[in-house]
């Protein structure tokens, strides 16, 4: 199956500015998969929010989902297995793996051994100015990554976690980080964009099958 | 008795005026039968212990505060300011939507996506709304991302500037002043009145100095009984405009009405300036937050 033949839908969709109705929720679906706060797609569900249409994600969904703190605490009393997490103003103890809560930066870390914790601190909050999520990991864990697609996802072993992604978040398209603990069992770690432009075909073709654009 | 956690950040402790009313908040408390402690953000797995958090510390949505007020929400705990609210008044595309939809008059208004942030149409906005025009980006604060475009050319430059921040440019019609009117309120009631001046030979209540200094206008405290009813009911209806929280809203008068020019949450809170004529502030948010 190639990409190609789902041209038609990336051409729709584009068409659409990414909105897709979504009648198993019976509402409206911001497909752009990059939920950044004041980006289009941002804009774009405050708008429908504005003219009192039901669209998900809703800006707060967004914000939750993408704000580390909030997306642990929330999933927590989702009761969904979150790793061991505090915030600090730098001060932190390895194996873990760090984000960032400031407006300048996105991207994570994960220390494994100690050393280099105080210039890590000191680059991850811009000197000390900012705040840092940290997630406990303990020796032995894996940290992964997966594709969720409308609570769905490629490989069934992620799709419990997939399915909370949509269920708990309202999050249609991202990739999500997991640990996988030495016995198995995997604690949701992350949520990060997985844009529509970049779904496989087996993914359009799930989305295909449950999304609608004429409405 | 209650248990009050007051979010602070260090910043918040370098201003002394600031410092006095969380101090004055603090003891107000304390003489009602409640306590109030101050928390940082490693402090934050301590939310759960309080019966209400009272944030001062800057709002956006990707900082700590924004994180506090919605776990403070997630575990049920009333929470100055609550998620919407910050939500709301720290994208002013959001705010000043909310205030049209409520019908509060504001100054002409238009939001700009990149696409239109061209030459031409910066020359249509300042035949539409007049020279200067007043440029916003979304998410400033502090008169900090707000400028003003004479021409089409600072149109479009002082734009691409802005449209880095967010998708989204609020270009407004100017209306000089020589103070803007900041009416405090709290869930729904006003709470205080105050002038802020606006400093000799600027045109913003804050600006800053080429060194980097920033300078405010002197704020003269107005009692709540001798302000203008038009004015407070005008900022009432912005205020309802946004949520039920404390909001500080900012005024102009234009002839005898008023037009709102924002609204704020997380509004300044400083001994001296916003309570000179209403010594109660203290005691109205404590009896809010436990209420």
């Amino acid at each position: 199956m190639t990409k190609s033949r789902f041209g038609h839908l990336i051409k729709t969709a584009r068409e659409r500015d990414h909105i897709g109705w979504y009648e198993l929720g019976n509402c409206y679906l911001n497909l752009w998969g990059d939920y950044d706060y004041l980006d289009h797609s941002y804009y774009v569900s405050e708008e429908y929010e504005n003219k009192g249409l039901h669209i998900l994600p809703t800006c707060k969904e967004m914000l939750d989902a993408y704000i580390p703190p909030i997306f642990l605490e929330k999933a927590q009393r989702a009761n969904i297995p979150v790793p061991e997490h505090y915030i600090s103003n730098g001060y932190y103890e390895p194996p873990v793996i760090l984000d960032p809560i400031n407006p300048f930066m996105i991207k994570s870390r994960t220390v494994l051994k100690p050393g280099r914790e105080k210039a890590i601190a000191k680059s991850m909050t811009r000197n000390y100015t900012y705040a840092i999520c940290c997630q406990k990991i303990n020796r032995g864990d894996e940290v992964i990554k997966f594709r969720s697609v409308l609570g769905w996802s490629t490989s069934p072993k992620y799709r419990e976690l997939s399915k909370y992604v949509m269920e708990v978040f309202h999050i249609p398209l991202a990739t999500v980080r997991v640990i996988v603990q030495k016995k198995g069992k995997m604690l949701l770690s992350d949520i990060s964009p997985l844009e529509f432009g970049d779904l496989r075909p087996s993914e359009y073709e799930y989305l295909e099958g449950q999304i609608s654009w004429g409405k | 008795m209650g248990k009050i956690g007051i979010f602070v950040e260090r910043y918040t402790m370098s201003d002394s005026e600031v410092m006095n009313a969380l101090m004055r908040i603090s003891q107000v408390a304390y003489h009602m039968g409640h306590r109030a402690e101050f928390i940082f953000r490693p402090d934050m797995w301590k939310i759960p212990e309080f019966d209400a958090i009272y944030i001062r510390a800057i709002t956006d949505p990707l900082n700590s505060a924004y994180v506090t007020s919605r776990i403070a929400e997630l575990r049920g705990i009333k929470v100055i300011d609550d998620s919407e609210s910050i939500r709301i008044c720290c994208d002013k595309v959001n705010m000043y939507t909310h205030l049209m939809k409520a019908g509060v008059p504001i100054p002409e208004t238009r939001f700009i996506k990149p696409d239109e942030l061209t030459w031409k149409r910066g020359k249509e906005l300042l035949e539409e709304l007049g020279k200067p025009l007043v440029l916003k980006a979304p998410n400033s604060s502090f008169s900090i991302y707000v400028d003003k475009a004479a021409t089409p050319n600072e149109f479009v430059k002082i734009g691409q500037r802005y449209l880095r921040r967010a998708d989204r440019l609020v270009v407004q019609k100017f209306i000089p002043s020589e103070f803007d009117w900041r009416v405090g309120v709290l869930g729904g009631e006003p709470l205080y009145v105050c002038q802020y001046t606006i400093p000799r030979k600027q045109w913003k209540v804050s600006t800053y100095s080429p060194q980097g200094r920033e300078i405010y206008g002197p704020v003269k405290g107005v009692p709540l009984k001798k302000a203008s009813h038009k004015l407070i009911d005008r900022a009432l209806e912005a205020a309802a405009a946004i949520g039920k929280g404390l909001y500080g809203v900012d005024l102009k008068q234009v002839g005898s009405d008023f037009v709102v020019i924002e609204v704020n949450d997380n509004p300044t809170i400083a001994h001296g300036e916003e309570d000179q004529e209403a010594p109660d502030i203290y005691k109205k948010i404590v009896q809010f937050l436990l209420r």
